[in-house]
């Protein structure tokens, strides 16, 4: 009892006595905070037990406070003690705001904290959520909602929906949580890292929460129209201790509809489907590549887009260079912000002949939002030289790998526009009465061209012609009477005929008269044909033979050799005469 | 339908102005229509061009815009008429190809036709006149060569052209040959298309006796006989029926 006592006379002393510095401070954990987000303010007094009042908070709300503690230490002989006050501070608006000095009466003079200036910045840092008062209706202790960063979007743009739950709860597990079906929409999880409950609550309508972001996502849409998202449904167990089994409260959230606007029409030649921000920078690693050689080029999205839905671009590229297909290299990182990144394709060609070639420039498009526009984007055109490959050529000849040529497609040819030729129908040249005139009348005109021929030579009375044309028929038939002369045995008479066809012939057929028809006349000009002095001879000889008969009539009998010496220099002479 | 009747339309709005349009423009204007893929009036124009005559680029023609439209078996028959008067066409050979094989029905050909019509192509050429008219010329040829004989002297010349005016008397006669086989082939009208969409060929020439074999739309037959409004008809591969004959079309 008695060491109670002194205890507590020593309290007592050191109370008034032992108490040497006395301090007051004012401080805060943080100088700069967003609006509605909170800042504690702690007043401590030291060595005294002197009560203190509650500084000018300069227009910052009290949320919670004052919580006063005490300690008391006992170090090394000495003993300090400490009273402290600390209030919990928010800020409503932007803006510099100034907490007073606090003051306390220690002995006979004041003591006084220093003024502490707050900068409060906008509410950027922690977005306000829409959807926290109608959650908090319906349950002021625990709720959860769904918040999107837009709600009016085009097709194909990006929008982050957050996940919140709010819970006043101390001891709170979620034992089930279905997220919301989502139709109409394709989505990428953002990675939170560590999800749990927030730091500092945050104060709807003046009460205080704790908040977990359960879970964040970009959404894409893919059609137009209103988009609704069905509520988050989770179960949570609260107030669950060692004693406790807790009891079990379903947490519904707010749904929300997401209005998405169809892209304008028509899209662009060469339209990606990317919505959002890109750029493209195509590359090629080389502008001289060896024959056979594999070269690069790369084609580089990069942005903030869906770009985990772009496509390798259709890219054409000469015939002679093979192209494989791409390799996608991504670079993408999904955050609280979006998708953003790059997204690169790595087109290896390889040249399969020597030249200057081109690939051709590269045309793609993307919608940008911001704008509302289709944006072009370019890459190339992307010049190259290939030279020829070492040793390949001498080995074996390069040849081009030879394919057929290919049909594309199959159609009827043109129609004949030239003249039409138009002719009546069934009207046709053979068989007509033109056709027999066509092919009768040259058979007319050539009988016509005879019968013409022989009037006209008649009119002419062309004797000579006609004596020589007529030459070998006279002859012949005077040598008839020769023969039958010959037959009656008839001399003199067989003798006459001769001599006569031969004389009648020799003057017929070369156009002499009967008064210039002397031998040595019909030798001159029977000698100017071919064989001339033999056939002169043989006449000669035989117009002596019947000369003789005819005035000295020793041979009675008509010789046949002469006959047929006749005939026969008569044929010689028409064949050799004639020209 | 649409078509149907603008072509109606459009056919007699042509057929009562055709007195006073000159074949030449209608060719033009047809060609213009075609070329812009207006083959219905395409069509009517060269439809009324028939009015004036007929060739065989103008029944190209006509098969082409039946062609476009569709109409295959009409596109076949006219194609087939113009196959008649000019056998050596290209571009006609290709496009009844097409023709038929987009008609229903593929029908083998005999062995040995397809070398007849080799020889068609080779004999028959473009013109339809071609042998009548290298008859003629070679007759005439020929009496000119023996008026020349006639008055000619030389011994060495006149045997030349006594060989020339020999060959001119073969060429002749083979050009006659030739020009009358063409005439037959032309004038020749027992070649059919089917017209209707699908038709029983049987074994008689009546309603009840036995289905032979079915053939389609565009199809091309031969007629062999008649037997009141039964037609015997016998198809490229050598099969033969009877068949009602308002369901063919003459070439």
């Amino acid at each position: 009892m008695r060491t109670l006592w002194s205890f507590l006379l020593l309290i007592a002393l050191t109370g008034t006595t032992v108490g040497q510095e006395i301090g007051f401070t004012a401080s805060v954990d943080r100088n700069a905070i967003a609006a509605g987000e909170q800042l504690r303010l702690t007043i401590q007094l030291t060595n005294t037990r002197e009560r203190f009042s509650a500084p000018d908070m300069g227009g910052l709300v009290v949320v919670a406070g004052p919580f006063e503690s005490s300690n008391f230490s006992y170090v090394n002989g000495r003993m300090t003690s400490s009273v402290s006050r600390t209030w919990t501070l928010t800020a409503p608006q932007p803006g510099k705001y100034t907490i007073g000095p606090a003051q306390v009466k220690v002995g006979g003079g004041i003591i006084a904290t220093d003024p502490i200036t707050i900068e409060v910045s906008k509410g950027a840092a922690r977005p306000s959520d829409p959807y926290a008062n109608q959650g908090q209706k319906s349950d002021a202790n625990l709720f959860a909602t769904i918040t999107l960063s837009k709600n009016k979007v085009y097709v194909g743009e990006q929008v982050v929906a957050t996940y919140t739950l709010y819970s006043r709860y101390n001891n709170l597990e979620l034992s089930k949580y279905e997220l919301p079906k989502m139709t109409g929409f394709w989505a990428e999880e953002i990675d939170l890292g560590d999800n749990g409950w927030e730091d500092r609550p945050r104060t709807i309508n003046g009460i205080p929460y704790n908040v977990a972001v359960l879970k964040k996502q970009v959404l894409f849409p893919q059609k137009s129209g209103k988009l609704r998202i069905e509520p988050l449904e989770l179960t949570c167990t609260v107030n669950r201790s060692f004693f406790n089994r807790g009891s079990e409260v379903g947490v519904k959230s707010n749904t929300i509809d997401l209005q998405v606007i169809d892209l304008p029409q028509p899209a662009p030649i060469g339209f990606t489907g990317a919505v959002g921000e890109l750029q493209l920078t195509g590359t090629i690693d080389r502008q001289q590549v060896k024959l056979n050689e594999a070269f690069q080029i790369d084609l580089r999205f990069a942005g903030k887009s869906n770009l985990k839905l772009l496509e390798a671009p259709a890219f054409d590229v000469p015939t002679d260079l093979e192209r494989y297909d791409p390799k996608t290299v991504d670079k993408i990182s999904v955050t609280g912000t979006g998708m953003s990144g790059t997204r690169e394709f790595q087109y290896l060609l390889i040249p399969r002949n020597e030249g200057l070639f081109e690939v051709p420039a590269l045309e793609l498009s993307y919608f940008d939002p911001a704008t509302g526009r289709y944006e072009v984007l370019r890459a190339g055109p992307f010049p190259l030289e290939v030279l020829p490959g070492e040793g390949g050529r001498t080995a074996r000849p390069e040849r081009p790998a030879q394919t057929d040529v290919q049909v594309l497609g199959e159609d009827i040819r043109f129609i004949h526009t030239g003249d039409l030729d138009l002719r009546p129908a069934g009207e046709h040249l053979f068989g007509s009465a033109w056709y027999w005139a066509g092919l009768g009348t040259p058979a007319l005109a050539f009988v016509a061209l005879l019968g013409w021929r022989r009037r006209t030579e008649a009119q002419r009375g062309d004797a000579v012609l006609m004596r020589r044309k007529q030459a070998d028929r006279v002859a012949k038939r005077t040598l008839q009477d020769a023969a039958k002369a010959m037959e009656a045995g008839a001399s003199g008479p067989f003798h006459d005929a001769v001599s006569k066809a031969l004389r009648g012939y020799v003057g017929d057929a070369l156009g002499l008269g009967l008064a210039e028809l002397t031998l040595d006349r019909m030798r001159a000009e029977l000698d100017r044909g071919p064989e001339g002095s033999a056939i002169a001879e043989e006449v000669t000889r035989i117009l002596g033979v019947c000369d003789m008969a005819r005035f000295a009539p020793s041979q009675d009998r008509p010789d046949p050799a002469l006959y047929q010496a006749a005939l026969e220099v008569i044929g010689r002479m028409e064949r050799t005469l004639r020209v | 339908m649409r078509t149907l009747s603008t072509l109606l339309l459009s056919l007699v709005m042509v057929m009562t102005s055709t007195a006073s349009v000159p074949p030449d423009s209608l060719n033009a204007a047809a060609a213009k229509a075609y070329l812009a893929g207006d083959h219905a009036t395409a069509l009517v124009h060269y439809t009324a061009l028939l009015e004036f005559g007929i060739s065989s680029d103008l029944y190209y023609n006509i098969g082409n815009c039946h062609y476009k439209l569709g109409d295959i078996a009409q596109a076949t028959l006219h194609y087939e008429r113009a196959l008649k008067l000019a056998p050596g066409d290209e571009d006609l050979r290709a496009n009844l190809e097409l023709a038929r094989a987009r008609s229903k029905d593929r029908v083998n050909e005999l062995p040995g036709s397809s070398l007849l019509a080799q020889w068609n192509r080779l004999a028959g050429g473009r013109d339809p006149d071609h042998w009548a008219r290298i008859s003629l010329w070679s007759v005439t040829v020929l009496f000119v060569l023996l008026a020349i004989t006639l008055f000619l002297r030389a011994t060495k010349i006149r045997r030349w052209v006594r060989i020339m005016g020999a060959l001119s008397a073969l060429l002749a006669v083979g050009a006659f040959a030739m020009a009358s086989a063409r005439h037959a082939a032309i004038t020749d009208n027992t070649g059919a298309i089917v017209m209707v969409p699908k038709v029983d060929v049987r074994s008689e020439p009546n309603g009840t006796s036995t289905v032979l074999f079915v053939i389609h739309k565009g199809t091309k037959v031969q007629v062999l006989e008649h037997s009141g409004a039964w037609v015997e008809i016998k198809l490229a591969n050598g099969t033969v029926g009877w068949m009602q004959e308002e369901g063919l079309t003459r070439i």
